[in-house]
């Protein structure tokens, strides 16, 4: 397919220096009736299983009715919050995370989520991290250049948490370049704004030259020079290790002129999030989370990038979800270690998944309010919720419940509940690559995928 | 008999306790401590963790004991005697009882092939015999401490027997083979400048007092350190951070302070190569190559005469500066060592040995001293080195380096993310907490500066204020602010794991975690990994009463699919159950007395039955294998890595001299610079 040629793409083409150049027309404009619509992939993520009683929907197909936990994304109070925005998919399993190295269940549910595939150890250091590139970052990798390969956006991808840190290892990483090659998520949303709309001109105003832009592109390309020359003098190890670093550079050298204008959209008005105390703070968690949304609606308004995620919290989280109802002063993690007949921690299990229903219907509802041309930002982008685990007591991975929300420009047809026999997710992973307009038919561990799921679109 | 040990340990026994308790105390029949060390009872190997009966699959217990195994008995055997034994007699058994589920075809990780040679390791290096740490042998000797293979049947006495006087004779062979070996460094991966270590590299260059490691991501963790070259990876963000951070540092940086024609209004082609070869000294942490003035240079010029984007020569000059800031020179520890062939393991030059032991002590390219050193090649001789390394742990700029070590060793970061519930506990995050890490602070410290490493378990003494003093119900305090104490007799702690940092870092925000302090114990005081659940385990959880005690619920991991692994955890854990979550001192819960016995099983020389934390945590205090645990723990934090085959003799000798020195910890780090794995590295 030949896609029209950005307005970047010829500045880019034309030189290194962002200069305006005559031949703008042949461009397609933002909104412009007949352009393209621009795809967008969230993952979004929580830990600890939930409690499928209170999460299956009753019935089935277009007739659904949310369950307790799902109410908050059928809202009446909240119009903009509607089922038929929803694919609630039951019966989808994490076969892969039952094959490969025997690791830890919160590890093989977090490792394999996005990835489908085995987890690997890493010479020299203890455990297993995650066995491959993670299906947002395949896309991204795809969706983020144009058929020449040049960048479209300023971001591959973006890629943020909610919560502490608590460690910084594979029960806290989900999304990976590669096999054993975790990508960092940034949990604090100041930090966060001031990476991703650095120079960014609110109302899609056009930033002109950025005199800083042939600075940093020369240094760029200086240190560049540094790390090919010495990698030659090194090992085969060492060799890859500076390889990585020296890739990560090329990446945001090629894509520096990109951005600056917004992607053209005036809803793209970018502000610093307010949050003033520690974002790390149990207490804070609920800012942080609607900061994040917040920013990752706004980078996704401003076209910065194409595919984002979002994690909420460690794997084994210790976060005190005091808001979501009263009485709760254990982690989330070790509440969901209690047995099924406990009813008191059933009901505020209950309640810290509905509350996490109630973040992704605010996610919906803020991408409803950016206007793409005709089409709302929400109606373009697929948000695939999904979870480590089934259920927290067993460690089960069998199912998983997931919820896709938003038809991904009319890809997927929603407003559906489906009952699925043992899917296995890796189906759901080539899905995600279908609906963002790759043909795929296999992701991960080819042994547990047959190919897209049926029926979803 | 300590030596002995310790050959012993290293390898660590193919059938972990039941063998070892033996081997430390030839003929004593199973009472592994003194009797009255800590008020524990032997019990010897082969109980305790066996509670799990019944079920399918059984977890597998070895024998009763006895299991002799005295190395001295195989001195001078041979590479050939050892592999011929290997052939008949163990490989065989591994073959019957473990290939059908560790094979190759299979799809499991640690293999064991029908090929006998392809089980083990011929270093070819050295001409050493190893088990490859991920061949089957090699992990149950080392990795496996629950013995719980093979599933659903056990090996036969003989068969056993066989195996462990193979594992006997191997640490014969490792052991004469370390006298006489021939250099071996083990891997040397290239090791990235961590954000603290970014931070002080910066200040002591520039001269700023910024600290743009700050706003770097977390480096991931492996064995718990946030510094190992494995998992250094660079993803787009860690990039942007460097390039935000030389950005910064370019923009505001006094070119003057690194020659005086810097500050001049123009800067000619001259002065910028003579600012290059100075800053890139200290920045590159060895002499600037012609290759270096060449590029930054060939920057400069081009920058400053350029036509797209005129800029000024001082504007060029900060280009080159952040450049520079960016290089791989910078950023990693470059190592190449001296000459040599590809592979030969090679002395590092001077100046990367100046660099490995600057950031080693203090987190920071080498100091004017050091450098000299290298330059005028005094860092030739390992006296020379030892000397080096003598004044830089002398001096204070070596203390945020232990501090360092011991905060992640010890997990005593997971206080500062621990909340109790604050209905129960209502002043104790905002109050106690902070004070309960300044407490295991002062106390770590003086234990490491002044003490020895037995002490950090078991001392008689601790560091409190008058509020601590209160909250652990000790004599009121004259005086404010921390004060050392004696413990007395009556006193039911003892050493780190009886303070509140540790006990309240190591539970839930309303329960203690049983779990979590044995794994602990387990994993950073005894070197012990333990093995995750098993695949697609499924649990039904007991029903939970408000009435039962902690240690009942816990109970609950008895059954069969849980106890292989809990069995090594909980009753370790239970030891610290007088301890609330907040690490405060109890004798009820719900209700109900606490019950703070413990029997801990599958150790080296710890094995028994304890009446709580204090007699426990004395017995570990002294025990060769937790000595020989905070000589690895020290080797992953400084070598920035795992352990590997290659470098059992150089842990040996570090560990060796740790014993030596009567446990003092500060010469433990001195023998790490003496080691081939510090001296020494693989030639590209």
């Amino acid at each position: 397919m030949i896609k029209p040629l950005s307005r970047r793409a010829v500045l880019r083409g034309a030189g290194r220096i962002a200069i305006a150049l005559p031949f703008l027309q042949a461009m397609t404009a933002f909104g412009q009736t007949g352009a393209p619509r621009k795809k967008r992939l969230v993952l979004w993520e929580t830990s600890g299983g939930t409690v499928f009683s209170k999460w299956r929907p009753t019935g089935t197909g277009t007739g659904f009715t949310p369950s307790p936990i799902l109410a908050p994304l059928d809202s009446a109070a909240n119009p903009a919050n509607s089922k038929n925005d929803l694919i609630v998919l039951d019966g989808v399993n994490m076969e892969s995370s039952f094959s490969g190295p025997s690791v830890g269940a919160h590890q093989a549910g977090l490792s394999h989520l996005w990835i489908g595939r085995e987890c690997v150890s890493i010479s020299g250091a203890n455990g297993y991290w995650g066995g491959g590139q993670s299906v947002d970052q395949y896309i991204a990798n795809q969706v983020s250049v144009d058929s020449m390969g040049n960048p479209l956006t300023r971001f591959k991808s973006l890629e943020a948490m909610v919560g502490a840190e608590q460690d910084a290892t594979y029960l806290c990483r989900m999304i990976y370049s590669g096999a054993g090659k975790p990508v960092t998520p940034e949990n604090d949303p100041t930090a966060f704004f001031n990476r991703v709309f650095s120079g960014v001109r609110p109302g899609g105003a056009d930033a002109g030259v950025d005199p800083a832009m042939w600075q940093r592109k020369s240094i760029l390309d200086t240190a560049m020079a540094d790390y090919t020359a010495l990698k030659a003098r090194l090992g085969p190890e060492d060799r890859a290790r500076l390889d990585q670093h020296l890739t990560a550079i090329r990446d945001i050298e090629s894509r520096l002129s990109l951005g600056n204008t917004g992607g053209g959209n005036p809803a793209c008005a970018p502000s610093a999030p307010g949050l003033t105390g520690d974002p790390n703070a149990n207490a804070n968690f609920p800012q942080v989370g609607t900061l994040m949304m917040d920013l990752i609606v706004m980078a996704l308004a401003c076209d910065l990038t194409r595919v984002a995620s979002l994690q909420w919290s460690h794997s084994v989280s210790r976060t005190v979800h005091t808001w979501a109802a009263s009485g709760i002063t254990r982690g989330h993690h070790d509440m969901s270690h209690d047995a099924d007949t406990n009813a008191d921690t059933q009901s505020k299990l209950t309640a810290i998944n509905t509350w996490f229903s109630a973040q992704l219907a605010y996610f919906i509802r803020k991408l409803k309010a950016i206007d793409e041309g005709g089409n709302s930002l929400f109606s373009n982008t697929v948000t695939c919720w999904g979870n480590e685990l089934s259920i927290g007591n067993i460690h089960g991975r069998r199912p998983i419940p997931f919820v896709l929300a938003g038809s991904c420009a009319g890809y997927f047809r929603t407003g559906r509940s489906m009952v699925l026999s043992g899917v296995p997710h890796n189906n759901l992973l080539v899905s995600l690559c279908n609906a963002m307009g790759l043909p795929d038919t296999r992701f991960g561990n080819p042994s547990f995928c047959t190919g897209p799921i049926a029926g979803l679109t | 008999m300590f030596a002995r040990t310790l050959v012993f340990g290293i390898v660590t026994a193919l059938i972990g306790a039941g063998c070892t308790g033996l081997i430390d105390v030839p003929g004593s029949g199973g009472s592994p401590h003194p009797a009255g060390a800590g008020g524990g009872t032997g019990t010897g190997g082969g109980t305790g963790a066996g509670g799990a009966g019944g079920g399918d699959p059984t977890p597998w217990m070895p024998p009763a004991g006895p299991y002799t195994c005295t190395p001295a008995d195989f001195t001078g055997i041979t590479l050939n005697q050892l592999q011929v034994d290997y052939a008949t007699n163990v490989h065989p058994l591994l073959k019957s009882s473990c290939m059908g589920c560790h094979g190759e075809t299979s799809n499991r990780l640690f293999l064991v092939t029908a090929d006998a040679a392809a089980t083990f390791v011929l270093d070819r290096a050295t001409g050493m015999f190893r088990p490859g740490g991920n061949t089957l042998l090699g992990r149950l000797r080392e990795k496996d401490p629950t013995l719980s293979m093979p599933r659903g049947s056990s090996w036969p006495q003989e068969k056993l027997d066989q195996v462990v006087r193979f594992t006997c004779e191997l640490q014969a062979y490792e052991a004469a083979e370390c006298a006489t070996a021939a250099i071996d460094p083990g891997p040397s991966p290239l090791r990235r400048l961590t954000p603290l270590e970014y931070t002080n590299t910066v200040q002591a260059l520039l001269g700023v007092t910024t600290r743009p490691g700050d706003a770097f991501p977390p480096e991931s963790a492996a064995y718990g350190f946030d510094n190992n070259a494995d998992v250094q990876t660079v993803d787009s963000l860690r990039a942007q951070k460097f390039i935000d951070a030389a950005e910064a540092l370019g923009n505001t940086a006094n070119l003057g302070s690194v020659t005086a024609c810097a500050a001049q209004a123009t800067i000619t082609d001259a002065c910028a190569r003579d600012f290059i070869s100075k800053l890139g000294a200290k920045a590159f942490r060895r002499p600037v190559t012609s290759e270096d003035l060449t590029l930054y240079g060939n920057f400069f010029t081009a920058a400053a005469t350029n036509t797209v984007s005129p800029v000024t020569s001082t504007v060029a000059l900060r280009m080159v500066l952040k450049a520079m800031l960016l290089s791989p020179h910078f950023l990693y520890r470059v190592e190449v060592g001296q000459a040599g062939s590809s592979g030969a393991a090679v002395q590092l030059t001077p100046y990367e040995l100046a660099t490995r032991l600057s950031y080693m002590f203090w987190q920071t390219a080498p100091d004017a001293t050091l450098t000299q050193a290298a330059s005028s090649g005094q860092l030739s001789t390992r006296a020379q080195v030892e000397a080096q390394a003598r004044r830089l742990l002398a001096d204070p700029k070596a203390r945020p380096m232990v501090r360092a070590f011991h905060d992640q060793w010890l997990q005593l970061t997971w206080l500062k993310l621990a909340t109790k519930d604050a209905t129960r506990y209502p002043s104790f995050d905002t109050v106690q907490k902070p004070l309960l890490a300044q407490e295991t602070q002062l106390f770590y410290e003086d234990v490491f500066w002044n003490g020895t490493v037995d002490q950090l378990l078991g001392a008689d003494y601790t560091f409190v204020d008058s509020t601590l003093a209160t909250f652990y119900g000790l004599p009121a305090l004259t005086g404010t602010g921390f004060q050392k104490v004696q413990l007395g007799a009556s006193v039911p702690r003892r050493g780190l794991l009886t303070q509140g940092a540790w006990l309240a870092g190591h539970a839930h925000p309303d329960e203690t975690d049983p779990v979590v302090r044995g794994k602990f114990v387990r994993e950073q005081l005894l070197c012990q990994e333990l093995p995750p659940p098993p695949v697609g385990l499924v649990i039904t959880p007991p029903v939970v009463s408000d009435t039962d005690t902690t240690r009942q619920r816990f109970e609950a991991h008895r059954q069969p699919a849980c106890a292989t692994c809990h069995a090594l955890m909980d009753p370790v854990g239970f030891a610290f159950e007088s301890f609330d979550t907040t690490g405060a001192w109890r004798s009820t819960e719900n209700g109900l007395p606490i019950d703070s016995s413990s029997t801990v099983a599958l150790t080296e020389t710890a094995d028994g039955t304890y009446a709580g934390a204090k007699p426990l945590v004395t017995v570990l205090a002294h025990s060769e294998q937790v000595t020989r645990c905070v000589a690895t723990q020290w080797f992953r934090y400084t070598a920035g890595r795992g352990e590997s085959a290659q470098d059992v003799c150089s842990l040996r000798r570090a560990t060796e001299r740790l014993v030596a020195a009567g446990g003092d910890a500060r010469e433990l780090l001195i023998a790490l610079t003496q080691t081939d794995a510090f001296l020494y590295r693989r030639h590209p």
